[in-house]
């Protein structure tokens, strides 16, 4: 069960053959060496992944997608993690794509699915607002019907890729009904129209990829609404089972944690040792990993077999807590390291620290980054209220 | 903290630094030190603590342990001191040590009246900032000395200064032949290494002091900000889940004021019994660091991860703190005797 078939590991071969010899190197390198990247980077590895009609991932065959089986989809993550290519920004290709794919009109399939496979589009995704995070349903953000056209009115935040994105997906509240699930819309608007105001939020690891974005009478025809009026939070649930285990990235865990042991190889120890002979640091690394070892057979469980909302959410914590816990092994292999706060825009960014070893600024920086993965999509605690309501149901 | 210090003393001194921190602003060591009068309490850690754990309440950006450290050091070496207003700091990581001063490879070689020193110092915290440096150097390849720097004589001397993750200002120090009068030389020639691991666990019970301000702000922190941010009809602090993991926050809180006291009680002890104790203190430190530091953002949700609220500022000086002068690891080791 969690050996790949004859074809599966065919294909792996031919993924890891691509990123091997056609995947853009300069990506590679800048994600190796730290720093971090710029869009014409993405747009340079989404370009060469869609060149061989694999940026696509989760989308069907007849609008230019992948197909994948979700086997096929988890080696061809675990390739590209492994080879240090760009991650997938997900918010256009893996986020709305498949919704588009699945819900949109003839229209906005010929207009917005190309222009994202050719890179012509980026998308941010509107949906936490300011009182609305782990409470999503309680969302205010209002789109007013006016003739031909949508007024749309409130606050979007933690849009990340917002300085990147030329589009927006909202869900919008298009009506007040019984339950808060209802009455909600999923409504595109350019990011560049009249009213829309994009403020960039600095996060504590000094990046500013997020921002909160205010709508102020901004004016959308209808047509840019996906699907039907107020069935919005059933479309996002139906792309949440199919996306359910996108946050695995088991791949990037096994890459980091094999980094550590060579970084740990360069790290002085006490006595003129390094540190990749030390056994403190080495059992604490083998503790995360034996860990790993567990979570990815659960997720080829999962894979090959149904998946209830009660082992997603379980995944979700566990994949997300193993991340971090991946962070934390390598500020603590740091040691002093860790201490050195770079910008790391530049190709020459760890010239700045010339005594201090360049993997403690990338460690600090994941570790503070990564505290979030518990609480964006659905917070840990969020995950628990799921799991404890399928555990009660049992003993009912 | 009980001790030589009575009880109103203590709490004089507590109410003058908050005052002064309370009024906000990026408050400037010299001005600092100055109004507080720092003089003599720079040498005793006593007093030390109650003003540490304030400026840690306060999250103040200010060179207290390495100033009082420096002055601790110059001190015993019987060197002339600083005034209190001016930043100094003692330069001993290398990038072939983890913590262990042992490992330490800089030489300094007798040249003529003085010295030529080489060597690479890593992030040396306020060094572009100081007006005195200790470096820790072999001289003439025998055993530990401490050397004072002038960091303005530049000749032979490359420093790159950035930020760190608390936002204190740091530096890497390259010396190449860089050449030092005789008195540069503070304390016994090759007899540093006691005296340098004093220095440690007496930096180590300030900053100990500074972690229960910053942890104690942050239970605080999160507290009033479940209590006020609403989600599912009520605040987010009426969940019992939420309540519990805050209690586990003051339960860590708690045994790091305990462990602050354990610290600087054992100040004067004899240094096997100070090290363990010092030890001691730094891995429950730690370990609360960790814990309430986690928590801290994870009850703020999306907003503990910006750079506009104070949490995560708080979050990253105490992440500095367990390592500034060594890690949980080391301190485990010390203890263990290993």
């Amino acid at each position: 069960m969690l050996k790949l078939t004859a074809d599966e590991a065919a294909f792996q071969d031919e993924v890891r053959a691509f990123f091997a010899r056609d995947y853009p190197a300069h990506v590679v390198a800048k994600n190796k060496a730290g720093q971090r990247l710029t869009k014409a980077d993405h747009i340079d590895a989404q370009r060469a992944l869609n060149a061989r009609g694999w940026l696509g991932v989760g989308w069907p065959r007849e609008v230019g997608g992948t197909g994948w089986t979700p086997i096929e989809r988890y080696i061809f993550d675990q390739e590209l993690e492994y080879a240090h290519a760009a991650g997938v920004i997900p918010m256009a290709v893996i986020y709305i794509g498949p919704i588009i794919a699945a819900f949109g009109s003839d229209a906005q399939k010929a207009e917005w699915l190309p222009a994202i496979l050719e890179s012509r589009a980026f998308w941010a995704q509107g949906y936490s607002e300011p009182e609305a995070g782990s409470d999503l349903a309680s969302l205010r953000f209002s789109a007013v019907r006016d003739g031909d056209d949508y007024i749309l009115n409130g606050t979007k935040i933690w849009t990340s890729g917002a300085r990147w994105a030329d589009w927006i997906f909202c869900l919008a509240r298009t009506s007040r009904e019984e339950r808060k699930q209802q009455g909600i819309s999923l409504i595109c608007a350019p990011l560049g129209l009249p009213g829309i105001r994009v403020h960039p939020i600095r996060l504590i690891d000094g990046s500013d990829e997020l921002a909160r974005i205010e709508f102020d009478d901004v004016r959308v025809p209808v047509t840019n609404r996906i699907g039907d009026e107020g069935q919005a939070w059933h479309y996002a649930n139906v792309l949440l089972k199919t996306e359910r285990l996108s946050y695995a990235h088991i791949g990037s865990k096994k890459r980091d944690l094999a980094a550590l042991l060579e970084q740990a190889a360069k790290l002085p120890a006490r006595g003129g040792g390094t540190m990749d002979r030390d056994p403190v640091f080495r059992l604490a690394h083998a503790r995360v990993e034996a860990r790993l070892a567990a979570i990815e057979a659960s997720i080829l469980r999962a894979l090959r077999g149904e998946i209830s909302m009660a082992t997603a959410a379980a995944l979700k914590i566990a994949c997300t807590e193993c991340a971090q816990a991946i962070t934390e092994l390598a500020i603590d292999l740091a040691g002093r390291n860790r201490l050195p706060m770079l910008d790391r825009t530049g190709a020459d960014w760890a010239d700045a620290a010339p005594a201090a070893a360049p993997f403690g600024p990338v460690a600090v920086q994941s570790y503070l980054f990564e505290r979030a993965q518990t609480i964006y999509g659905g917070s840990t605690e969020v995950q628990k209220n799921i799991i404890w309501r399928a555990l009660a149901g049992m003993a009912r | 903290m009980s001790g030589a210090l009575a009880d109103a003393e203590q709490a004089m001194l507590r109410d003058t630094v908050r005052a002064y921190l309370a009024k906000g602003g990026a408050p400037r060591w010299s001005d600092f030190a100055d109004r507080l009068g720092l003089g003599t309490t720079l040498l005793d850690v006593q007093p030390g603590v109650i003003i540490a754990e304030e400026i840690g309440r306060a999250r103040a950006r200010l060179p207290f342990a390495e100033v009082a450290t420096t002055a601790w050091l110059l001190d015993r070496c019987h060197a002339p001191a600083l005034p209190p207003t001016a930043i100094a700091t003692v330069a001993w990581a290398e990038p072939g040590v983890r913590f262990d001063f042992a490992d330490i490879a800089a030489q300094a070689r007798r040249e003529g009246d003085g010295w030529r020193l080489d060597g690479t110092k890593a992030v040396v915290g306020w060094a572009a900032e100081a007006e005195a440096i200790i470096v820790a150097a072999h001289a003439d390849g025998d055993g530990l000395s401490l050397f004072r720097i002038d960091p303005a004589r530049t000749d032979g001397l490359r420093l790159s200064p950035y930020p760190t993750i608390d936002g204190h200002p740091a530096a890497d120090l390259v010396f190449e032949n860089h050449a030092l009068p005789a008195d540069a030389l503070i304390g016994r020639e090759g007899g540093a290494l006691a005296l340098l691991e004093q220095a440690r666990d007496r930096a180590l019970a300030l900053l100990a002091a500074e972690a229960v301000g910053l942890l104690d702000s942050l239970l605080e922190q999160t507290i009033a900000y479940t209590g006020q941010r609403r989600q599912f009809g009520q605040p987010i602090a009426a969940f019992q889940a939420l309540q519990h993991r805050m209690v586990d926050m003051y339960l860590e809180c708690e045994l790091a004021h305990s462990s602050a006291w354990l610290a600087v009680e054992a100040m004067s002890e004899a240094p096997a019994t100070r090290a363990r104790a010092v030890s001691s203190a730094m891995v429950n430190i730690a370990r609360a660091s960790r814990f309430v530091g986690q928590q801290a953002i994870q009850l703020h949700g999306g907003m503990g991860m910006t750079d506009e609220l104070p949490v995560g500022h708080y979050v990253k000086r105490a992440m500095a703190i367990e390592v500034l002068w060594a890690d949980s690891d080391w301190h485990l080791a010390r203890i263990a005797g290993l």
